[in-house]
């Protein structure tokens, strides 16, 4: 195994906040990782911070062995990072077959001459890339709302098609903000299928959930952040019996 | 009901863009009025004008204030070239356009650190900038008098002068606009740009250089209103700065929001009715402002985003086509299950 992320002192400041200090994580190719902690705690800053969406005020992100610390967003998902979003953020009035094929535009290249000329290599390329979108929903089961408007999905169908979209930019590592939030039991269990499929697919997914249920089923490791730092590392066994996960979960034992 | 012409119109399309082509066409022969053959000019450069507005505002989803200073950019651009250079007409064209589009990406650099509302106040101080420029610098523009006797469009020999031609001219314009425009919207590029209006955050994680799209439909849109400006400066054969102030600005966001921003078919409805209407009430011409704010708020009233806002006639028409393949699907695996 080689390992394709290494985070180094990842550090992010918000004025006085200390909303990551100093976090260190290495990602193995083909491996599930959760990401635990309570609100707060800086899951969602560690993503953004990832994704270039907030750059981190220190520390070092490397990729397949490259440094990508601080670059635009667009570059960083074009380097393999892709991901959803805690509060859903699809392209609303877009089709559900569009939306993916949003994610599949660094995997495309027509120019903007080529598109208002309509050439043969635009046509081609248009159609492939509407195949390879429908591949992909019919992945995760959503073909059928091919035409729909993203936005008119019902909530469990949404965060679905994030994870569409998400996949459409063929990454390297796939980030998962909270998929199972505010799904019902049967939401949730049809996702845990889907990220049990992606995993035989060989995927290499990092999530964030709340549903401890639901992310010791599916992660061979875990790491625990409380405060911006990390508190613990290791398998769902060995997090379930760690004193200070327990601690900053259940609060300190009088 | 509203739905249902939507999904005719989507299923009908090519039928009826048929039908108002050739009426496009064969309405020049009928009008014998000077006043009205003007109107008929006004109106196809007036859609022209607003799918370009359209295209920021709806499309990419910044509003703009100033949109019809690119217009008279445009328009001093050729007249100066045309009238006191003796540049020939498609040298002068194509000045106008890049000058605009030079304006436009100027007015793109602030995307990068303002977006939404905070840019909007700057495109309001941008079309008054422009205007004052116009009126100002008098060695140029000639301020307030503005430029008589402006020449005429010439291409390769061919002499533009009379209103049908003028006519003509104009609505290739619109048709060639119009096909380019439908083409953008539903490529990679035009889906980068409604991603970006969409959520511009997604739409970077997504890989999407929101900049660049930001900064390339700014140049598209400001060069097809100076490309407008120099028809209307060669076709009225007079400008001054009154025709670039900043209420011929709101008139477009009037058009464009009452047609319905995003949409294609809009600008035209927009356009149309709003160039029209005043016309036909000419009395009551001094509460023309007026007319144009009852218009706007009945709007928001009935349909808050405009006649055809959010109605993307591809999308509908992929989906009840979709829809009929797939009951025509289970119709038949019934007949089966029966037999
Ligand atoms: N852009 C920001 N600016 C200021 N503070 C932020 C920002 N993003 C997150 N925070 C703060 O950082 C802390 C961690 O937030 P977050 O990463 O969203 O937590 P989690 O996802 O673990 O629930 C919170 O106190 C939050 O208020
Ligand atoms: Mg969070």
């Amino acid at each position: 195994m080689s390992s394709i992320l290494k985070v180094t002192g990842l550090t992010q400041v918000f004025g006085g906040l200390v909303a990551l200090s100093d976090i260190n994580m290495t990602v193995e190719q083909g491996e599930i990782l959760g990401v635990i902690g309570p609100n707060g705690a800086g899951k969602t800053t560690f993503f953004n911070a990832l994704t270039g969406i907030i750059p981190p005020t220190r520390g070092k992100i490397e990729l397949m062995g490259e440094d990508i610390t601080g670059i635009k967003p667009h570059i960083i998902s074009s380097k393999g990072f892709a991901r959803t979003f805690q509060n859903i953020r699809l392209f609303k009035k877009m089709t559900v077959l569009d939306n993916v094929m949003v994610g599949l535009h660094n995997k495309t290249h027509a120019s903007l001459l080529a598109s208002l000329l309509k050439t043969r290599s635009v046509r081609k390329e248009e159609a492939e890339s509407e195949k390879k979108a429908l591949e992909i929903l019919q992945l995760l089961d959503l073909d059928d709302f091919r035409y729909e408007l993203a936005g008119s999905l019902p909530y469990g169908l949404q965060r679905r098609l994030e994870i569409a979209r998400a996949l459409a930019t063929d990454p390297l590592i796939l980030l998962l903000d909270e998929p199972a939030a505010g799904m019902n039991e049967q939401e949730t269990e049809d996702l845990l299928g889907i990220i049990q499929k992606l995993k035989e697919l060989g995927y290499t997914i990092i999530i964030i959930e709340h549903d401890m249920k639901f992310i010791m089923n599916i992660c061979e490791r875990l790491y625990v952040f409380n405060h911006g730092a990390k508190i613990a590392e290791g398998t769902p066994e060995e997090i379930k019996k760690n004193a200070a996960v327990i601690e900053a979960y259940l609060g300190k034992e009088s | 009901m509203h739905r249902r012409f939507i999904g005719f119109l989507a299923l009908k399309q090519k039928f009826i863009i048929l039908l108002l082509l050739v009426f496009a066409i064969v309405l020049p022969f009928t009008i014998k009025n000077q006043y009205i053959f003007r109107l008929a000019i006004l109106s196809l450069q007036w859609i022209f004008l607003t799918q370009s507005l359209n295209l920021l505002a709806g499309v990419l989803g910044q509003i703009s204030l100033g949109h019809i200073a690119f217009y008279g950019i445009g328009a001093y651009t050729c007249t100066i070239l045309a009238k006191n250079y003796d540049f020939p007409t498609w040298a002068a064209w194509l000045a106008a356009i890049a000058v605009s589009a030079l304006f436009g990406f100027a007015l793109a650099l602030p995307t990068l650190r303002l977006s939404g509302y905070y840019l909007t106040i700057v495109t309001l101080g941008f079309g008054e900038i422009i205007r004052l420029i116009e009126i100002n610098w008098v060695s140029l523009t000639r301020g307030p008098l503005g430029i008589l006797n402006i020449p005429k469009p010439e291409f390769f020999g061919y002499q533009i002068k009379s209103n049908i031609q003028f006519y003509f001219l104009m609505l290739i314009i619109l048709v060639l606009s119009t096909v380019l425009l439908c083409r953008l919207v539903n490529s990679r590029t035009g889906r980068a740009i409604v991603a970006t209006r969409e959520d511009s955050i997604a739409a970077e994680a997504m890989g999407i250089n929101i900049f660049k799209y930001k900064t390339m439909v700014f140049v598209i849109a400001a060069a097809m209103a100076g490309l407008c400006g120099a028809f209307f400066a060669q076709y009225t054969n007079y400008i001054d700065p009154t025709s670039f102030k900043s209420d011929q600005s709101t008139l477009l966001i009037i058009m464009a929001l009452l047609g319905g921003m995003g949409s294609q078919i809009g600008p035209f409805i927009g356009a149309i009715v709003l160039t029209i209407l005043p016309e036909m009430i000419r009395e009551l011409m001094e509460y023309r402002m007026l007319l144009y704010g009852v218009v706007l708020l009945l709007i928001m009233q009935v349909r808050p985003d405009g006649l055809m806002g959010g109605v993307n006639l591809r999308y509908v028409r992929q989906k009840l086509l979709f829809e009929k393949e797939r009951s025509k699907k289970t119709a038949e695996k019934g007949a089966e299950a029966e037999l």
